[in-house]
């Protein structure tokens, strides 16, 4: 079902990480063998790093709210089912499920798990960009002298924006 | 770079960053837009279900009036459950905006450069280095709308 299709996972990287582009891909094209080589060096690691640290905290940012808006609803439902079946239990149930729900709000207030899945996935998507311009020196790549300083720098400006904990 | 390297590199950036963008809008736009109607008739069954229950609530049985009771209770806050997951996850704005950078990137397909062309190396270059930079703006624009939304991804009431 689409719907519950991007329900957060307990394990966010079984089956979703990519590698930027395939390893046998890379191999048909010998050419920028060398341009291909420096990109595994310089930009990749970067991306594989913001990469999976954006699935990590989008994972882990959608748990706090599936469990605040179902955690809130069971809690409601306890309440309905304790008033029609007079079963002690159920209010304790319903009592230890609103208690965790409040520790929920206060760590979503307090924990930068939003902005910081924000930042690596905008930062990440950055890189991939600049992995195609330098490969084709377009742009800031097309000065041969300078393209390879020029791209550890954005790499590096890129990483410090994706690992910020605050808003861009 | 001379121009078959340019070839090259043209086949390259049109599989896997071009191809490999549109295939991805059109899987999610796909799959959020099924999820939005998804959710709407879920929510519009959990709503005709409370209805239901609440109309056969007045059958004098001691355990179906209980059942109808607590089904039309327990309904509508499954339904505004479910509001708040769509809200979450946004499918309606995240479908629009994967809609668009698709049509545009569709339209960029069909003004590609040809590989096959016997045009001039410069200018043969110089339109490679125009369709990168016309889809690497499509692209930068749809996350710049993706980074809008995400920001305000969150469920009103909670």
């Amino acid at each position: 079902m689409d719907l519950f299709k991007q329900f957060p996972r307990f394990r966010p990287f079984a089956s979703r990480a990519e590698p930027l582009v395939p390893a046998s891909e890379l191999e048909k094209y010998p050419t920028f063998a060398n341009d291909f080589r420096i990109l595994d060096e310089v930009l990749v690691p970067v991306y594989v790093t913001l990469n999976e640290e954006a699935m990590t905290q989008q994972n882990l940012y959608r748990w706090m709210y599936i469990f605040l808006i179902f955690g809130g609803a069971l809690a409601t439902i306890l309440g309905i089912i304790r008033l029609a079946f007079d079963v002690e239990v159920i209010g304790l149930a319903g009592a230890i499920v609103a208690a965790t729900l409040g520790c929920i709000s206060l760590a979503l207030r307090s924990l930068p798990y939003h902005k910081r899945y924000l930042n690596a996935r905008l930062a990440a998507e950055q890189l991939r960009g600049e992995y195609f311009l330098f490969l084709g020196r377009i742009g800031p790549y097309a000065d041969e002298s300078q393209r390879l300083a020029h791209l550890k720098q954005r790499v590096l400006r890129i990483k410090h924006e994706g690992e910020r904990n605050e808003s861009v | 770079m001379n121009r078959s390297e340019m070839q090259q590199f043209l086949q390259f950036y049109q599989l896997h960053r071009h191809k490999n963008q549109l295939d991805y809008y059109v899987k999610r736009e796909k799959e959020y837009t099924h999820a939005q109607n998804q959710a709407i008739w879920l929510s519009i069954g959990l709503i005709f279900l409370a209805a239901l229950a609440g109309a056969f609530e007045a059958i004098p049985v001691s355990w179906f009036q209980l059942t109808c009771l607590l089904l039309a209770a327990i309904c509508p806050i499954l339904s505004t459950a479910l509001a708040g997951y769509n809200a979450l996850y946004a499918f309606e704005q995240q479908a629009k905006i994967y809609r668009d950078a698709r049509q545009n990137l569709e339209t960029l397909a069909v003004q590609a450069p040809d590989i096959q062309s016997d045009q001039d190396e410069a200018e043969f270059a110089q339109q490679v280095e125009r369709f990168v930079l016309e889809t690497e703006l499509v692209l930068n624009t749809e996350r710049g709308y993706w980074g809008q939304l995400a920001k305000d991804m969150k469920p009103l009431d909670v």
